[in-house]
């Protein structure tokens, strides 16, 4: 059965969420046009606001309204580390260690030749012409680590030999509070080939 | 179809994310050719499968379904890891490329998948990816029929062969014309590539013409990808 033209409109947008179906889509919009008009009016008052004004900083490409972000515009950052990651979360996920002050570069997405996805539609050429402006001494290849990951972490070393910077990999290895016996073969692998001295 | 209960060995070519949790999985193996299979959950956090699910490892799989897709069923790890750097890796990206361009459903290759794991392991050691990656598309082409073999040896005194769009061999009895120049090779190359002898950088060079000339009218107008790679880094 069908509702009137314009709720089912508004069923069919909401389909454009990853992971609604129909019947998803469905309790959704009764449940915004029929329990919560405030809430739908806020949504839909934000949604349109961040269509119009949200676009991606100048300079890492994570979403922000403004030409920096907060992390780029921040003048106790160094400007000397950049952390190049594939996806906002990923910066996020750092952010959340506390540990880092450098600067991010956000690739959106991984090289993957089968996909058609190439050096230009990662944005590598701009990360390229950063890395030689803003005199960055370290770079941190935090791409994940996945054959695809690993592509990009070398390609991008391959364009950016130079005396100057230290391309660095972050870590791969075993779980904090692990047990050796549950990790896997490659993890395991990783980890002794990356070991420490303790003395 | 294959009874439920056996295992094959596989390798991953490719994968591709499939609704929210899983994984779509190219596979290479030795007797059905070219598989497609989803792996249910193979995305969720604590998925023992995603780090197993690499391009590269080779695992033993089981899978059920009738159609192209497939549903894998068990996923083992093979202990066989090909740690693939820099260029090795882009190398391998670029042979799971053709592989998933050209190999079909349904279409056996036991020698291939022996040939494969070989150029993998020859990639991670070997100082120069060049004469393994033209093996290896010989082998490729073998396997799906279109190689075309060499010129007779009899007509050793003719000193160049033109290769026609056919994938025919013809003596080039004189100097080579400026627009037969590009499809030709001398006879010395030919020897070298047949006997998979790439000490010269020239048999090299011949060898990368042949087999993009070869390659060619496989893979139709959408060129090959995974070749930026190699065109920026190098």
């Amino acid at each position: 059965m069908s509702f009137s033209p314009l709720v089912d409109q508004l069923i069919d947008a909401l389909r454009c969420l990853p992971g609604v179906g129909p019947k998803s889509a469905q309790r959704m919009a009764l449940h915004l046009l029929e329990r919560d008009r405030e809430g739908a009016f806020r949504l839909a008052q934000k949604l349109a606001e961040s269509i119009k004004e949200v676009g991606h900083c100048q300079q890492c490409r994570i979403l922000c309204e403004t030409e920096l972000c907060r992390i780029c515009a921040d003048p106790k950052r160094d400007a000397t580390k950049l952390c190049v990651v594939e996806s906002p979360m990923d910066v996020m996920a750092i952010e959340q260690t506390n540990l880092f002050r450098g600067r991010y570069f956000v690739l959106m997405g991984h090289l993957s030749p089968i996909d058609g996805i190439g050096p230009q539609d990662i944005g590598i050429d701009l990360l390229v012409e950063q890395v030689k402006e803003n005199q960055v001494e370290e770079l941190i290849m935090a791409t994940n680590p996945t054959v695809e990951g690993e592509a990009t972490a070398h390609y991008i070393a391959a364009q950016l030999e130079s005396p100057n910077v230290t391309i660095t990999r972050i870590a791969h290895g075993v779980p904090l509070g692990g047990e050796l016996e549950f990790v896997d073969g490659g993890t395991l692998a990783h980890a002794l080939q990356g070991r420490q001295t303790l003395n | 179809m294959s009874s439920p209960a056996e295992l094959h060995q596989a390798y991953v070519l490719h994968t591709r994310h499939y609704r929210e949790t899983s994984l779509i999985v190219d596979f290479l193996v030795p007797d059905v050719g070219r598989i497609s299979a989803v792996v249910r959950g193979a995305r969720r956090p604590k998925s023992p499968q995603r780090s197993l699910l690499q391009p590269f490892g080779r695992l033993l799989i089981s899978w059920y379904g009738k159609g192209e897709l497939k549903t894998l069923k068990v996923l083992e790890s093979d202990n066989q890891l090909v740690g693939l750097r820099g260029r090795a890796l882009f190398s391998g990206m670029y042979l799971n490329e053709l592989l998933v361009r050209l190999i079909k459903a349904e279409e056996p290759c036991e020698t291939l998948f022996v040939n494969y794991q070989q150029a993998l392991f020859e990639l991670r050691e070997a100082e120069s990816v060049e004469p393994v990656l033209r093996r290896f598309e010989r082998q490729l082409l073998q396997t799906l029929g279109y190689w075309m073999g060499f010129p007779d040896s009899d007509t050793e005194q003719v000193n160049c062969f033109y290769f026609d769009t056919d994938s025919q061999w013809l003596p080039v009895a004189e100097t080579p014309t400026q627009a037969q120049q590009a499809r030709c090779f001398l006879t010395a190359d030919l020897a070298a590539i047949a006997q998979d002898d790439y000490s010269a950088e020239q048999t090299l060079r011949a060898a990368k013409r042949l087999m993009r000339l070869a390659l060619a009218p496989l893979l139709g107008d959408k060129p090959l990808s995974s070749k930026t790679l190699f065109m920026k880094s190098s």
